[in-house]
């Protein structure tokens, strides 16, 4: 089955952004298909690159980014949610005028045709937080 | 081109909250925009941003979204009446284009729509 996931939830401590991680583990690990992961609202800091997860706490966004890696799942932030939060990639932050990137590697910005999109396409779509 | 979705947008928090009430209605609008049938209901707290002629800059903003939303196809605008109720607000208070639904009707739209998002 092909699933899409929104993660609504930041990723400094909400319970419902860690059940998102372990959801989209425990789908690939037994055989369903994830293509794309659409952080929307406080779950777009997840792509923040200067965001620090304390070291008694899972470093969600770097998590993501390994599963990302080794599965080829998107990671998508919103970028009206993304921008409105500190998290600009290169060309929003020269179109702003700000002095850098500071999107994690991994993820890209996108609109939020990119969730309608994956929405029609897959067979589930499972939202965490909100 | 896929098949068509019924979406649910549910709104649960108050412009004055923060962002997530826009945030919500930015998911209806842009499935709105891809020509799939949106309906959106504000619960909790969420009912807040249906009373007419609030002050102050976030809920003026979101006053002239929801505006806008008939000429998405977005109508009328669902308000949970329990929620309006225990908040002292009556129908009178309210934007043009609500209607109020009761418990069982809540649950039934949630049951009938292929995708449901809450912000």
């Amino acid at each position: 089955m092909l699933f899409t996931l929104l993660v609504h939830g930041g990723p400094s401590g909400a319970p419902s952004s860690l059940a998102a991680l372990r959801f989209a583990e425990a789908l690939l690990a037994t055989g369903h298909s994830l293509a794309r992961v659409f952080f929307h609202g406080d779950g777009a800091a997840h792509g923040n690159a200067m965001l620090v997860s304390p070291a008694s706490e899972t470093d969600l966004p770097a998590a993501w980014q390994a599963l990302a890696q080794q599965h080829g799942v998107e990671l998508l932030a919103c970028v009206g949610s993304a921008t409105r939060r500190g998290v600009l990639d290169a060309r929003e932050a020269a179109r702003y005028g700000l002095p850098a990137s500071s999107l994690r590697e991994g993820f890209e910005l996108a609109g939020l045709g990119q969730l309608v999109d994956a929405a029609l396409r897959c067979d589930r779509l499972i939202s965490f937080g909100g | 081109m896929h098949a068509s979705k019924r979406v649910l947008v549910i709104c649960r928090s108050s412009a004055g909250e923060g962002p997530r009430a826009r945030e919500a209605l930015d998911i209806a609008l842009a499935f709105a925009a891809f020509d799939q049938p949106v309906t959106l209901l504000f619960c909790g707290e969420g009912v807040r941003n249906l009373v007419a002629e609030q002050a102050g800059e976030a809920t003026r903003g979101l006053e002239r979204l929801l505006g806008a939303l008939p000429d998405y196809g977005i109508e009328p605008l669902l308000a949970d009446a329990q929620a309006l109720a225990e908040r002292g607000i009556r129908e009178g208070h309210l934007v043009s284009g609500c209607q109020l639904l009761g418990q069982e009707a809540v649950a039934s739209l949630i049951s009938e729509n292929d995708l449901v998002f809450s912000a």
